[in-house]
């Protein structure tokens, strides 16, 4: 078996991560447009016929499969494993979601098959004899671009850059991987987790955010906040002040020491626009910021501003946005 | 305990990034710091061995610029460094140049330590990549270090949860902002030069490796921004419905 693109797969105990159906339905529609082969790796625990049907829907003919409970766990082995699939299979292109835990193992794979990675892409323009890749540098300021020509490599794709194409469906033959004994240096024990008080969506996955800066004063006021984002089902991030202040998780919080996100749409609230801060979420698709001062940095990197009080812009803008979702039912 | 510290030094990414005529980055207008993430490895190394005993390494791939950033950062309380110059700046190149003089010089090392990402390019690479050679352990994103002995419990950051890890010494653990807070290095041992030891080291190495073609350019600036300037907030609220509607955002 041989392949020119090879994706690992993620997924939630058995449920696929979007980032890892956009990236398969992207390279769906790649190997239907152009033959390009296709082949997704999917491992771990709780995989069932349904998963493998859902890859298939999104255009995919190919699954090479390997269930094993202790890999979620050990980025060692996992590195491991897929650096001898890719031995066999001799894919162009390794593809990785951008996951804390694709992050674990990608470099190690990329060290074992003696290749350049690339991380936190987000663009890719996939042609047979070369691949053009976009990603930023120096806090956002500029942007790295990078030619692929016959040379194998590995990528791990941003979530929401690569959108949800709709491709034929496919019944995808599966292949069990055999995988010969893992060497084991490389591993350490989990002993436990601890799950973060609420199961919120990781921020670099949400399709809107609603960020908040130290314009919000109190606590309490988180509830405004939330109440918005309930209504346009987004989720809520911030900059590093308000997560110091003990707000917001710092696991959500944006910009240059926090998460680079890539969101449909963001709402900015109270936010000066550092440079710090603006790095991380330049990328998102349409930014509408609020901030009462109208020489507030923030607006050059908006594409609506609004000059005025969080405390009383917030709760009109809830209401007309729960007003015109309840009109598009 | 041996503790050896990945640094690197980067470009301020506040200062201005200009481009030139050739499109390549005017180094004369930026200022070089070291990579905040490794100043918490750092500060953690240091803390470790006030604790425990031992010694403290910085390993670095630069070149001669890079003595003034490292003879700052050692004053916070490093024992010595080893810089390494090298014109290669790929993440494989780097590893594999840190990986060889880490085995030659420092092979009896107990615990690497390094910031888990670089804040200037990005990338992420280099301390999974050097695990990998040197074949032991990596724990990626640590907000929490506890030594017991040959044991060493982490909390490993993740996006729904976090892992509490147990992992065997010699290892590689990689930190993230919240381990610690990092001293200032004290005025009398920056200015005192005489007894830093840092080792410089030519790389002679080339790189077999066949790389991409790579291009850096200035990051596009977003389309006007659309003003509302209006002290009535319902007609605020208003004006940007409609316009958000009229561009098919909403
Ligand atoms: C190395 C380094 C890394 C950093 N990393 C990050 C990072 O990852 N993320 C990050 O966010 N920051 C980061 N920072 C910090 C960054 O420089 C800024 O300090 C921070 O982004 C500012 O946050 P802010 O906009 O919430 O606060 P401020 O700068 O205080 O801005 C508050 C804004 O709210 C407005 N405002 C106040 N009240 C109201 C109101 N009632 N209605 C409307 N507007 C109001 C004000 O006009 C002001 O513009 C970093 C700094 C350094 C040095």
């Amino acid at each position: 078996m041989s392949c020119d693109v090879l994706v690992i797969v993620e997924h939630n105990e058995g449920r696929l991560k979007n980032v890892s159906s956009e990236i398969l339905s992207f390279f769906g529609k790649i190997a239907t447009d152009n033959g390009v082969k296709v082949v997704a790796f999917i491992f771990g625990d709780h995989i069932s016929e349904k998963l493998y049907c859902d890859i298939g829907k999104l255009g995919i003919r190919e699954i090479v499969s390997h269930v094993n409970n202790e890999l979620d766990e050990q980025p060692g082995l996992v590195a491991g494993m897929i650096a001898d699939l890719a031995k066999k299979v001799k894919p162009k292109l390794i593809v990785m979601a951008n996951t804390v835990k694709s992050r674990d193992s990608a470099p190690m794979i990329a060290q074992k098959l003696d290749i350049e990675m690339f991380s936190d892409i987000l663009n890719i323009d996939y042609k047979k004899t070369v691949i053009n890749l976009a990603r930023l540098v120096y806090g956002g300021k500029a942007i790295e671009k990078i030619k692929l020509l016959n040379q194998q490599a590995l990528i791990t794709v941003r979530p929401n850059v690569l959108g949800n194409d709709e491709n034929e469906a496919f019944i995808p033959t599966i292949t069990k991987l055999k995988t010969n004994e893992l060497p084991r240096t490389q591993t350490y024990l989990t002993k436990a987790k601890i799950t973060k008080e609420k199961v919120q969506k990781p921020i670099n996955e949400a399709d809107v955010i609603i960020a908040i800066g130290r314009g919000l004063r109190r606590v309490e006021d988180l509830i405004m906040v939330n109440d918005l984002a309930r209504v346009v089902n987004g989720v809520i991030g911030s900059t590093r002040p308000v997560v110091d202040m003990g707000f917001v998780r710092r696991s959500h919080q944006i910009g240059q020491s926090g998460r680079s996100v890539s969101p449909r749409l963001a709402i900015l609230l109270g936010i000066s626009g550092q440079i710090q801060f603006v790095a991380g979420i330049s990328k998102a698709k349409t930014i509408i910021a609020v901030n009462k001062d109208s020489k507030a940095t923030i607006f050059k990197s908006a594409d609506y501003g609004i000059v005025g009080d969080i405390y009383s812009i917030v709760p009109i803008l809830t209401r007309e946005l729960k007003k015109l979702k309840l009109q598009n039912r | 305990m041996k503790i050896l510290v990945l640094v690197k030094e980067i470009i301020d990414t506040n200062s201005k990034i200009v481009f030139n005529k050739q499109k390549k980055l005017d180094e004369s207008q930026v200022k070089w710091v070291v990579n905040l993430y490794d100043e918490y490895a750092l500060e953690e190394a240091i803390r470790i061995k006030e604790q425990f005993g031992g010694e403290v390494v910085i390993y670095s791939v630069g070149n001669d610029r890079t003595k003034d950033t490292l003879n700052y950062i050692m004053s916070m309380g490093a024992d010595r460094a080893v810089l390494i110059k090298s014109e290669l700046t790929d993440a494989k190149s780097v590893s594999e140049i840190l990986a060889k003089q880490i085995r030659e010089k420092d092979a009896d090392f107990d615990l690497i330590l390094a910031g888990w990402i670089g804040i200037d390019w990005n990338r992420g690479q280099v301390p999974g990549r050097v695990s990998s050679v040197l074949e032991v352990p990596f724990v990626n994103v640590v907000i929490d270090i506890d030594i017991n002995g040959k044991i060493v419990t982490c909390e490993k950051e993740g996006e729904s949860s976090n892992e509490i890890i147990d992992v065997q010494l010699p290892a590689l653990i990689t930190v993230q902002r919240g381990i610690n807070e990092p001293r200032y290095p004290s005025v009398l041992s920056i200015m005192d030069n005489t007894e830093k030891k840092i080792e410089i080291v030519d790389n002679i190495d080339q790189s077999t490796t066949k790389k991409a073609i790579i291009k850096i350019e200035p990051e596009k600036n977003r389309k006007k921004t659309y003003m509302i300037n209006e002290s009535d907030p319902e007609l605020a609220v208003k004006m940007l419905m409609k316009k958000m509607i009229a561009d098919k955002v909403m």
